[in-house]
């Protein structure tokens, strides 16, 4: 239910902004357009389907600043 | 082409409702409970003269966002570095706030509800304000701005009644160097936390940005102070300290008479009207980011990319909500690239460039 969330939302903004923005478009900014759509949709399919975890970029912050400062909580 | 600019009050309010955040219902930092009032008038100061640059270094370049100021500043590879990180500041913070309204609203509001339609709501809202253009932002603030505060007001007056000033002491029971550290993290979560307004460019009118940032810290200072106010003298420290949403929970006890009651709903609507606003504002400068990396004519067609990758980032940043709390420690040190050096930097080089060309204009004349 929740990749079928995900897709419909993702599908529907790509068809939106194709027939109002990227139709009048340079091609760069469709490609940079669908990467970044891309990836925004894939990884949260991959992380529902296969109940895996990503690496957060908060938790690998935390250990940056805990190596470099000794913070330790 | 008409410029996306917006009128100075536009300006203050867009600053104050972006301060506002997530910091209306989260509280500030709590760590040194009843002392948290000198901690608030130690960050503002704190934040003074960083505000001060931030007007500075608009007034400086008027017209231009904080990307094309790096280039000019810095030089094209530095500036793209900078462009690079700025960028990922904004995304970053907008996915923290998105997270955290999320888990509020399902903790709150919507405990059967999952996360995931709350977060696609909310970005969508954002992502539909971002491409409306800083202007309509500027708009939304001013007619939200007059609820907020009356929200603000109201809930302070009707808890009145019910206040304990004896929660206020002991007066400095916590060591300076705590309030100081305290001090700091608020200014660094929410006031400094304003640097994204850099990458608006010339939405602030000529002249202004100034103005309108030192109006908006100390508008925002004294509505901190009065909730921090509201919320210590009506929970106590304890309760203060180890809630997760003291305003949310201060509303809940409050009630006028017998028909007045249950008007927490009135500090969650403050918080979705803020929080809004602070996405908005987060969005606009990374769909500007990631439209000057790839050298792209038009930024609002990058704000639902942008908006979807907050979205992914926010589904992945904490495994539960005690983890947002816990990241607030280490973010003070996190943000000083962001919201102290990289300014600071290209404050220096331009106040240092503007200093050599009046010698040379004045040796040339």
């Amino acid at each position: 239910m929740r990749v079928l969330m995900i897709l419909v939302v993702f599908a529907f903004c790509a068809l939106y902004d194709g027939m109002t923005r990227l139709n009048k478009a340079p091609k760069r900014e469709i490609v940079v357009y669908a990467v970044l759509m891309f990836v925004s949709m894939v990884v949260p399919i991959y992380v529902y389907l296969k109940g895996v975890g990503i690496p957060s970029p908060n938790y690998a912050i935390e250990r940056i600043i805990d190596f470099l400062f000794h913070i330790n909580k | 082409m008409k410029r996306d600019s917006v009128t100075i009050n536009q300006g203050i309010f867009m600053v104050l409702l972006f301060m506002f955040g997530s910091s209306v219902i989260m509280g500030v930092n709590t760590i040194v409970v009843q002392d948290t009032w000198i901690a608030m008038l130690l960050g503002a100061l704190i934040a003074l003269p960083l505000l001060l640059m931030y007007g500075q270094i608009l007034s400086r370049f008027p017209g231009k966002d904080l990307f094309e100021i790096a280039e000019i500043t810095l030089g094209k590879k530095f500036g793209l570095l900078v462009t690079l990180a700025v960028t990922w500041y904004a995304l970053h913070l907008a996915a923290l706030v998105l997270r955290d309204f999320s888990d509020f609203v399902h903790i709150t509001l919507l405990a059967e509800t999952p996360q995931l339609p709350i977060l696609l709501l909310m970005i969508l809202t954002s992502v539909y304000l971002t491409r409306s253009g800083v202007r309509a932002i500027g708009k939304w603030s001013v007619a939200i701005i007059l609820f907020v505060f009356s929200v603000v007001i109201f809930t302070f007056a009707a808890a009145l009644r019910l206040i304990q000033l004896d929660d206020i002491l002991p007066f400095m029971e916590h060591p300076p160097q705590k309030i100081l550290y305290a001090g700091a993290q608020i200014a660094s979560f929410p006031y400094a936390e304003s640097v994204l307004f850099l990458c608006l460019g010339g939405a602030f009118p000529k002249g202004q940005p100034k103005r309108i940032y030192v109006t908006a810290l100390l508008i925002s200072t004294v509505i901190f102070l009065l909730t921090f106010l509201r919320n210590v003298t009506l929970l106590g420290p304890k309760m203060y300290e180890v809630n997760f949403y003291p305003s949310y929970v201060t509303a809940r006890i409050i009630q006028l008479g017998n028909f007045l009651t249950r008007i927490e709903g009135s500090i969650s609507s403050n918080f979705l009207m803020t929080g809004i606003v602070k996405i908005s504002v987060c969005l606009t400068a990374a769909a500007k980011g990631i439209s000057r990396l790839c050298n792209l004519p038009d930024y609002k067609t990058m704000a639902m990319p942008a908006g979807m990758f907050v979205f992914m980032l926010s589904l992945m940043l904490y495994d539960n909500t005690m983890d947002v709390f816990h990241f607030l420690d280490y973010y003070l040190i996190y943000a000083v690239p962001f919201q102290v050096l990289i300014p600071l930097l290209i404050f220096f080089v331009a106040e240092v460039e503007a200093r050599r060309s009046r010698k040379s204009l004045r040796q040339g004349g």
